[in-house]
């Protein structure tokens, strides 16, 4: 799993600023494929958006999880194979932070989706 | 008749005709033993090593140089400088750690099979030497809380555990910016102490001379000797110079009806006034004639002269109408002290020396230093002994001398101990010189005094409460990972409460509210969920 220079570039400027809108709101979902790399601005064919379930979980330190959930209508007929982590709501709107690919899982309206996210944050002399 | 015959010791004794003929045959196990660790790794293909150990008193770090065989490359990136260096040593199993210090220096030379690398570098007395003791002054302070301070503020990786109370408190000393090598050097020397950075990156600051290391060096461990004596370094008139300061004075001038009148010392700062009310001064000789100047001030020679001329007047003051007048100046005085050993000038001669230093404020300091260097107004004797066989030494403690030559029987203090290692070396045993007593002073320590006289020279304007401005900077990362994915789904088991129009087809139509008939629970329900359990389909990433 990657988490993009689009990320690490917003996480610069949080530690220095306090820029409206900055953290993450939304995951996004898409039937593209191919191998995530930090360089990735944007899903390769998404087809969904939503935002985050609740509100972000910081129960364990230096750790953030996010949670979107969709349901079976929103994935009836998707093949799903890829997600993203996005500051933006709208669909294909903003830079994602993060990026996974996978195989495809087929949803056919008889079943729902929820996706859980991590990032944790390491300070480099010590873990 | 020759007779041979073997000796427990290892020596061979040769009898013929009833003549001795010693022969000393070493047995096979009887060498110097070694270990070599760079970053933990050990390295057992040196060519020869050579490792000395001092104290402040020598001037220097303890320090050594590695030089090992390295064909066609074969150690091109085992080192890098910065690495930590373990040495150990002693004729048993090499248990003995004699160095602990960093590769400053890494030198490639040779091709083939006779390319070799040579590492040097010094023990962790190069963190004094590399440090500087920001502006600072202590008053009232023992002398091994001011050692203590200078390192905790000053030095990185040192610990004091092993420097000793001593028994002197200073009044008042002062530090801006010099070497902390330096700054520990003239506290040892005020306090009759010594110090060196152990194996263990700890300060040792001990008293001298006190303690002994139960080593007698005589006839029988002494291969060959080396006994200087010389005047060079000592001083038995000694003159201190150090600050001057302005101090205000006043004197009343009673006029004779001259124009000239001498002060007590040279005026800066002139104020004369008559009956109260002040005069126009000037310099003397700086203008040819003056115009508006009542007094002038010849500094040199510390006197008023009052002036008259067509243009200026007459300013001479009248003996009885004006008899006497008020001058206010401020006087320089010199922070100074002198000393001299009469017994020293009538036997070695007079020998001089003048420090000048402007950052001596006081003349406590300036006492204390005189007091320091008048403790060398004897000749310096310096010994080097090359030793046969194995000893463990530790510098600064001291060893029982015993040499007849030179009539000498003498408790003394180990200023040095260097070691060489080679093939041969280890075999015989030859490894060890111990330089002894004082060190007779050489280019080295001349090119020191140079730099510390010129260290002083440019500290002069330095005050310890001048602001200081920093650039630091440092290089560290923060790393954000995406960490543990999941995907996970759940599958619809049917029974639900509708809430859709009869004509709903899914997937094409959306859920949409209705109402009044076409609400309602779906048959079985409305107990239950219309979905079953999540089950994670896909999962990944990590968690550092």
């Amino acid at each position: 799993m990657v988490f993009t220079n689009a990320g690490a570039e917003f996480v610069a400027l949080g530690i220095g600023s306090n820029l409206p809108n900055n953290y993450v709101t939304s995951i996004g979902i898409g039937s593209g494929s191919g191998t995530a790399g930090i360089t990735d601005n944007i899903l390769v064919a998404e087809t969904q958006r939503s935002l985050i379930t609740g509100s972000p979980n910081f129960t364990e330190v230096r750790k953030v999880q996010f949670q979107a959930d969709f349901n079976t209508v929103e994935m009836s007929g998707t093949f799903f194979r890829e997600f993203g982590i996005f500051t933006a709501s709208g669909t294909g709107v903003g830079s994602l932070w993060q990026r996974e690919s996978f195989p495809e899982i087929e949803f056919d309206g008889t079943n729902e989706l929820q996706v859980l996210t991590t990032i944790q944050v390491i300070p480099e002399s010590g873990v | 008749m020759t007779d041979f015959i073997l000796l427990e010791d290892g020596s061979a004794l040769l009898q013929e005709d009833g003549d001795n003929l010693l022969l000393e045959v070493t047995s096979s196990g009887d060498s110097i033993i070694t270990k070599v660790l760079i970053d933990s790794v050990q390295f057992e293909d040196y060519q020869n090593m050579n490792v000395s150990r001092s104290m402040n008193e020598f001037n220097s770090s303890s320090s050594f140089s590695i030089t090992l065989d390295s064909p066609y490359g074969r150690h091109s990136d085992d080192f890098t400088v910065g690495q930590e260096v373990e040495i150990f040593a002693d004729d048993v199993d090499a248990s003995t750690e004699i160095l602990h210090g960093i590769i400053e220096k890494i030198s490639f030379q040779g091709r083939g099979t006779s390319q070799r690398v040579t590492l040097s570098g010094r023990d962790f007395s190069l963190r004094l030497q590399d440090s500087t003791v920001e502006p600072v002054v202590f008053t009232n302070t023992e002398i091994s809380d001011i050692v203590k301070a200078i390192i905790t503020d000053n030095v990185d990786d040192i610990t004091t555990t092993n420097v000793d109370t001593t028994s002197v408190t200073q009044k008042r000393i002062s530090f801006n910016q010099e070497n902390v090598f330096e700054a520990l050097k003239e506290l040892a020397e005020l306090a009759g102490f010594y110090f060196f950075v152990d194996v263990n990156k700890d300060l040792n600051f001990k008293r001298r001379d006190m303690v002994s290391s139960g080593i007698t060096l005589n006839n029988s461990n002494i291969k060959s000797t080396k006994f200087n004596q010389t005047r060079e370094g000592m001083s038995n008139e000694v003159f201190v110079y150090g600050d001057r300061y302005l101090a205000g004075f006043q004197e009343t001038l009673n006029f004779d009806g001259g124009s000239e009148y001498t002060l007590i010392s040279k005026p800066h700062n002139t104020l004369v006034q008559i009956s109260g009310l002040p005069l126009v001064g000037g310099v003397l000789n700086l203008i040819s004639e003056p115009t508006t100047e009542q007094y002038l001030v010849s500094f040199d020679d510390k006197q008023i002269i009052f002036t008259s001329g067509t243009e200026v007047g007459d300013n001479v003051p009248v003996s009885g109408t004006d008899s006497s007048g008020l001058i206010t100046y401020d006087r320089d005085i010199p922070i100074v002290k002198a000393g001299r050993n009469n017994a020293s000038i009538s036997t070695f001669g007079r020998k001089r020396k003048v420090i000048n230093d402007k950052s001596i404020k006081d003349p406590t300091t300036a006492s204390d230093i005189l007091k320091k260097e008048l403790d060398k107004s004897s000749p310096f004797r310096g010994m080097e002994l090359q030793i046969k066989g194995w000893l463990d030494i530790d510098v600064g403690n001291t060893a029982v001398v015993i040499l007849d030559d030179f009539g000498i029987d003498d408790t003394i203090g180990i200023l040095n101990v260097s070691y060489k290692f080679d093939k041969n070396t280890v075999q015989s045993k030859d490894v060890i010189k111990i330089k002894l007593d004082k060190k007779i002073n050489d280019i080295t320590d001349e090119v020191v005094k140079l730099r510390q006289r010129l260290d002083r020279q440019e500290a002069e304007d330095r005050q310890e409460t001048d602001t200081i401005t920093r650039l630091e900077q440092a290089d560290d990362n923060v790393r954000v990972v995406g960490s543990e994915w999941l995907i996970r789904t759940s599958e619809v088991t049917g029974s639900a409460y509708h809430l859709y129009s009869t004509g709903f087809v899914p997937p094409v139509n959306p859920w949409h509210l209705a109402s009044g008939t076409d609400e309602g629970f779906m048959s079985g329900s409305p107990v239950g969920s219309a979905f079953g359990p999540f089950t994670t389909l896909r999962s990944g990433g990590f968690y550092a």
